[in-house]
């Protein structure tokens, strides 16, 4: 009853934030905007990636390789509220708004194989800007810029356990989503009719998402070693080619006309993931990751973005989990989480790369057995207000909360 | 534990984030340059419009028209034909088919509303009886030479005073009139024209058939029965329709409209320079006018109406789609972006310009067309579009 309810309120405040969505960069103009790497609290706290990372209390949106290792039943659902502030060299404004993340669901069929499946909904891109400028003259007239939308993903996948015990972890993604950029036009003169132009961007497609992990390594360090769970993995994601209905529309008071309605293909690179992960002393896990997506190759219409380049991403993290011990408090068993990631992200503004730099922090409350509450805090400077380009200080608060339960399992007498 | 603690939580941040949201501001606005808008003006008077202009007489049938017109004035001969009705109860129609009755007096009255132009000019009509039939529906100016009518006039006096018009007309025809009511499928009753006579130096309007008002034209019959009651008859409108005759000015410098007889206009702008796929904030037409030459009648609506051209061989219009030119001093004007719309997303064959009353007096507009010497008196159209 207890979990219908915190569900249930957090529907509530994903409906409440969704009322008052507000903006967000202006970089989200170029491709298909911000890309998500991860929506999970957990992994975000960790710098995003914890690509090697295996956690029986999450369903990992990275690599399907990791769900090897679940023995229950679990549900995931993650929102963020996010807080910018932009500073153009002469002036800045800070926004705010709220995200919905998604939600995992995965159950195991066979642990001695390693089958476990898992499908949810996630955010793959976001767009998410509001500027409006205000222009003098014979014509004093004011423009609002709106772009908002991005890519979802369904994604329905299972691994399964190699020789060697290495896993396998592949999924079948579908991605849709409208990418909507309407610049609108008001004069101050009310006698003049607003125009609003629009174009949006109906994109739909399939793709898949592979990975692959080692098993664990760390005996090549002795058994005296106070290394465990040492694990690499990779992962990689593929969309070979969606299809993008495309609308331009021009609308006035009393009319709304389609200047453009035609199809075109859109060619979303692939994103590849490799990383690292050992435990230290049974409590403490490091990972290290690297994530590259070469945007140079992104096309729409056939035609490339010259504003784009190939994104890389560098990543550490750590957790401390503490042991299982009887009778430990509620703080006793929460589990810290802190990264830091650098990102060369894909946009390539005025000739200027722009660069990200973030440092995470989180934690897990549990809510008894396999289930928690996770929070993580992610601080990040991107941008430079030189070369006409904007510096942006991201605060976001991601809340996730993770459920597991014994259902659907299979038991052998 | 929970929601003491977290819950509280998730609603504070809510809180902190929204209140701390700035409204839309310019940062950003230098990376969205491929989302720019244009915003453009665009005048007759600087050449940005060819525009031509053009006006021509086309007959039309007024039987919509609220006025009926009878007069003259310099070129223009206004007619009426009326045409009346009787309702007789059985009792009298018993009377008058055995001779009992008789009509002692026929008074026809008519409700004058207007003026055309000078109200102290002589006035006079004839009244004829009409041999042939007439539609109120269809008939016009050009019907007029099929018409029969008898040439004596059958206006036996005249009562002229500010509010109606009386004329006797001889009691044998309205004898004709109670007849045809009693036995309409076998006698005729074409009614009455009324021509002005050839001292009339005015054109005056008299109420129409109108179904709501009681001052439509009417006859009252004043019949008797020898020893036995003397009563009062009223025949009213069956139908009635005017129609003018006359001959458009011939002018070059000016686009002409006139109600009634019917003179419009037509006025093109070539709009190609637009560039295509833009949207249309303000279009503002400026049409000025001669006040030296106008005539106009009273009361009268000062405004025209500028409709879209459908097909310019015939001159028909689109009736659903117009706007109303307000006057101002010397000049009309109105907001006619959605004509502009309208040619940018179809074929531009101009505009139609008519009388804001086309069908109810007689008023001349003198307009400077697109061949006025004085070339900042032509037709003036501003636009204001913006594209992306």
């Amino acid at each position: 009853m207890k979990k219908i309810n915190i569900l249930l309120l957090v529907f509530a405040a994903i409906s409440f934030s969704n009322l008052y969505s507000q903006s967000n960069s202006a970089y989200t103009r170029f491709g298909i905007g911000d890309v998500e790497y991860s929506t999970s609290a957990r992994t975000i706290a960790i710098g995003q990636l914890g690509i090697a990372v295996v956690d029986n209390n999450s369903i990992s949106t990275l690599n399907p390789a990791a769900w090897h290792n679940l023995y229950s039943t679990r549900f995931g659902i993650d929102i963020a509220y996010s807080g910018l502030n932009i500073d153009d060299g002469s002036t800045s404004s800070f926004y705010t708004e709220t995200e919905f993340k998604g939600f995992t669901f995965g159950f195991p069929v066979s642990q001695q194989l390693g089958i476990g499946i898992a499908a949810g909904l996630i955010p793959y891109s976001r767009i998410s800007y509001k500027v409006r400028e205000s222009y003098s003259g014979s014509e004093p007239y004011t423009v609002d810029y709106d772009g908002k939308g991005g890519l979802s993903e369904i994604f329905i996948g299972s691994s399964v356990l190699l020789p060697g015990n290495f896993a396998f972890g592949a999924t079948l993604d579908y991605y849709f989503g409208n990418l909507t950029y309407a610049t609108s036009l008001t004069f101050e003169d009310p006698s003049r009719y607003p125009a609003e132009f629009q174009k949006i961007y109906k994109s739909t497609g399939f793709g898949t998402t592979l990975g692959l992990l080692s098993p664990d390594l760390s005996s090549v360090f002795g058994d005296t070693s106070s290394i465990s769970k040492l694990r690499f993995g990779a992962a990689i994601k593929i969309i070979p080619e969606m299809d993008a209905d495309t609308l331009f529309i021009s609308r006035s008071f009393t009319l709304e006309d389609t200047i453009v309605n035609t199809k075109a293909k859109m060619n979303i690179p692939y994103r590849f993931s490799a990383g690292m992960s050992f435990v230290l002393s049974s409590s403490y896990l490091f990972t290290f990751d690297y994530a590259f997506q070469p945007w140079s190759e992104f096309k729409f219409a056939n035609k490339g973005q010259s504003i784009l380049r190939d994104m890389h991403k560098i990543s550490t993290g750590f957790e401390y989990k503490p042991g299982q011990i009887i009778g430990a408090s509620v703080w006793e068993q929460m589990i810290w989480r802190a990264g830091l990631s650098f990102e060369k992200t894909q946009y390539l503004i005025n000739n200027q790369g722009i660069d990200q730099y973030s440092v995470f922090g989180g934690f897990s409350f549990p809510l008894g057995i396999d289930n928690s509450i996770d929070i993580a805090v992610q601080y990040a400077v991107r941008g430079t207000t030189d070369f006409g380009l904007l510096k942006e200080n991201i605060i976001k608060l991601n809340l996730g909360i993770s459920f597991g339960e014994l259902w659907f399992l299979r038991y052998d007498y | 534990m929970i929601k003491y603690f977290f819950i509280p939580l998730l609603f504070l941040f809510s809180f902190i984030f929204y209140s701390c949201s700035d409204d839309p501001s310019s940062v950003g606005s230098r990376l969205l340059e491929q989302d720019y808008l244009k915003v453009d003006t665009l005048n007759s008077n600087d050449g940005s419009f060819e525009q031509t202009s053009s006006y021509f007489k086309k007959v039309v049938s007024l039987g919509n028209s609220s006025r009926l017109l009878i007069g003259k004035k310099d070129n223009l001969i206004a007619r009426t034909l009326i045409s009346f009705v009787f309702l007789i109860p059985d009792s009298l129609k018993t009377d008058f088919n055995e001779g009992t009755v008789t009509i002692d007096t026929a008074i026809v009255e008519i409700f004058p509303n207007y003026v055309y132009v000078d109200s102290l000019a002589s006035f006079d009509f004839t009244a004829h009886k009409i041999l042939s039939a007439w539609s109120s529906s269809g008939f016009s100016a050009d019907s007029f030479s099929t018409l029969q009518y008898e040439p004596d006039n059958i206006i036996l006096s005249k009562s002229f005073l500010d509010s109606v018009y009386q004329f006797r007309v001889s009691t044998q025809l309205a004898r004709e009139w109670v007849d045809y009511a009693m036995n309409p499928d076998s006698l005729t009753n074409y009614g009455i024209l009324l021509s002005p006579d050839v001292s009339t130096g005015k054109i005056l309007g008299f109420e129409a058939l109108d179904p709501f008002t009681e001052l439509d034209s009417r006859v009252k019959l004043i019949i008797s029965k020898q020893g036995s009651y003397t009563d009062t008859l009223n025949g009213f409108v069956a139908s009635d329709i005017s129609f003018i005759e006359g001959e458009a000015p011939v002018e070059d410098e000016y686009m002409l409209v006139q109600s009634s007889l019917t003179i419009n206009s037509k006025l093109h702008f070539d709009l190609s320079i637009i560039p295509p796929n833009v949207v249309i904030n303000r279009a503002t037409l400026i049409i000025k006018s001669d006040s030296t030459k106008n005539v106009f009648g009273a009361p009268f609506e000062n405004s025209l109406i500028a409709y879209i051209i459908n097909d310019p061989d015939s001159n028909t219009v689109n009736s659903d789609l117009f706007i109303r030119l307000t006057a101002s001093e010397h000049s009309y004007s109105g907001e006619v972006t959605a004509l502009i719309r309208y040619w940018l997303n179809s074929t531009n064959y101009g505009m139609l310009l008519r009388s804001g009353s086309e069908q109810v007096g007689l008023e001349l507009f003198y307009l400077y067309g697109s061949n006025a010497i004085d070339a900042s008196k032509r037709p003036y159209l501003e636009i204001v579009y913006s594209y992306n």
